[in-house]
């Protein structure tokens, strides 16, 4: 029954991962344009528009409130291939016979503290009205390019080497770039998230000496407790993994029917705003 | 926990109100600017009308339909200019098929600009640079068909 529902679970996800990464690609990209928006608009003391960077990230940013970071677990395209990026990796380190070195648990909680001094960065560098110099050289704009299958122009050499370096630590860490690095991860992880939706758990059916869900979790939390919740980002993996149904959203909803419910209104929301 | 939610919702109402504060200045500084710029409008208007001869002068594109292509982020960017008077009157874009909604919504604002200064030499829009440059790069090409 276990391996039954894990795959459910797995097969949920991906066709929701999926769905997102085809209609719409560049929410995570344009969300964060929009706080760059903000701080580049205070430099020159010019007013805010409702531009769609904002529309975007004021429809991210609540949805996040409400609904935790289900956005980076579900729906957030960079996140998606690091996903493909770390599963292939898992593949071919099978193939080999050979185990990637790891990021050690006590080191990636330091590590995420690193998105938040990006985030600082990125947003003093607008305020100061310099980072266009460096746009041109964030990763994201490779990926983005990449994606849309434009190889002509405008690749920087510090962009490729940057992609090629996250890519590295995306197949030796899972959620590499998102629990460490990504600035717009870094704004979710500061918002206050209405508890409900965060995974709980029943200690008194807990197996003694069970710790999968804390080994299944990719961002380095413990899912039980609410100790650095701020890093979940609500994908699923603590309740799938879990063989006495001790880890849960909700009591009264299955957590794939929440998930779905959940991805059918951020799509009508972004569909509806934009 | 309940304290780190406190904590949280009440950094995020300060970075809010830190915004709309600031909001309400800017606009402040938008209206006077605008203010201004009505007013140098009016001279510039004035001064045209004394000088009746450099109305010609300011003639600086032949009429007619000008289109042309250029690179955005994901594809060909192509505009079409209108001419009237020897003035930019329109910019349209006729086609950006591969460019992202978003990306394109915000560089459209740099029709405005052109209409404006009437001229392809204005800023790109910062976080819309590809699409913007080829929307720029796409009507520089249509108004240098304009002038020859």
């Amino acid at each position: 029954m276990g391996k039954k529902k894990r795959d459910i679970d797995g097969i949920v996800r991906v066709v929701i991962q999926l769905f997102f990464f085809i209609m719409l690609p560049e929410l995570f990209q344009a969300a964060f344009s929009g706080v760059k928006y903000i701080a580049s608009q205070m430099h020159g003391s010019k007013s805010i528009e409702m531009v769609p960077f904002i529309m975007y990230l004021i429809i991210l940013t609540g949805f996040t409130i409400v609904s935790g970071r289900f956005f980076c677990g579900f729906a957030c395209a960079f996140g998606s291939f690091g996903d493909v990026v770390y599963t292939m990796s898992k593949f071919i380190q099978k193939k080999l016979n050979k185990r990637f070195p790891v990021i050690p648990g006590k080191v990636c909680i330091y590590l995420q503290k690193l998105k938040y001094i990006i985030l600082a960065g990125i947003i003093l560098l607008c305020f100061n009205g310099m980072y266009g110099f460096f746009s041109l050289n964030s990763p994201w704009a490779v990926f983005s390019k990449l994606r849309a299958f434009e190889f002509k122009n405008a690749f920087t050499v510090t962009g490729i080497i940057l992609f090629i370096l996250i890519i590295t630590g995306m197949c030796i860490q899972e959620r590499f770039f998102c629990q460490f690095l990504c600035p717009m991860g870094a704004v979710f992880a500061l918002l206050p998230v209405i508890t409900l939706q965060y995974p709980k758990k029943r200690e008194d059916i807990c197996l003694k000496g069970c710790k999968l869900c804390v080994k299944n979790c990719p961002v380095s939390i413990n899912p039980g407790s609410r100790e650095r919740i701020g890093e979940c980002i609500g994908c699923n993996k603590c309740v799938s993994g879990c063989p006495v149904s001790s880890m849960h959203i909700l009591k009264s909803i299955n957590h794939n029917i929440f998930s779905i419910i959940k991805a059918v209104l951020l799509f009508i929301l972004v569909y509806i705003f934009i | 926990m309940f304290k780190n939610f406190i904590i949280k919702s009440a950094s995020l109402i300060v970075i809010i109100a830190g915004i709309v504060y600031y909001q309400r200045n800017a606009l402040a500084w938008k209206a006077s600017e605008e203010a201004n710029k009505a007013e140098i409008a009016e001279v510039e208007e004035y001064n045209k009308n004394m000088a009746g001869k450099e109305k010609a002068a300011l003639q600086l594109y032949n009429d007619g339909v000008y289109s042309a292509s250029a690179d955005g982020f994901g594809g060909i960017i192509k505009t079409e200019v209108i001419i009237n008077n020897g003035n930019i009157e329109e910019v349209n874009i006729v086609e950006a098929e591969n460019e992202d909604k978003a990306y394109l919504k915000m560089a459209i604002a740099v029709i405005n600009d052109i209409i404006e200064k009437q001229s392809a030499d204005v800023d790109t829009i910062s976080g819309a640079t590809y699409s913007s440059t080829g929307i720029l790069n796409s009507v520089e090409k249509a108004l240098s068909k304009a002038k020859g």
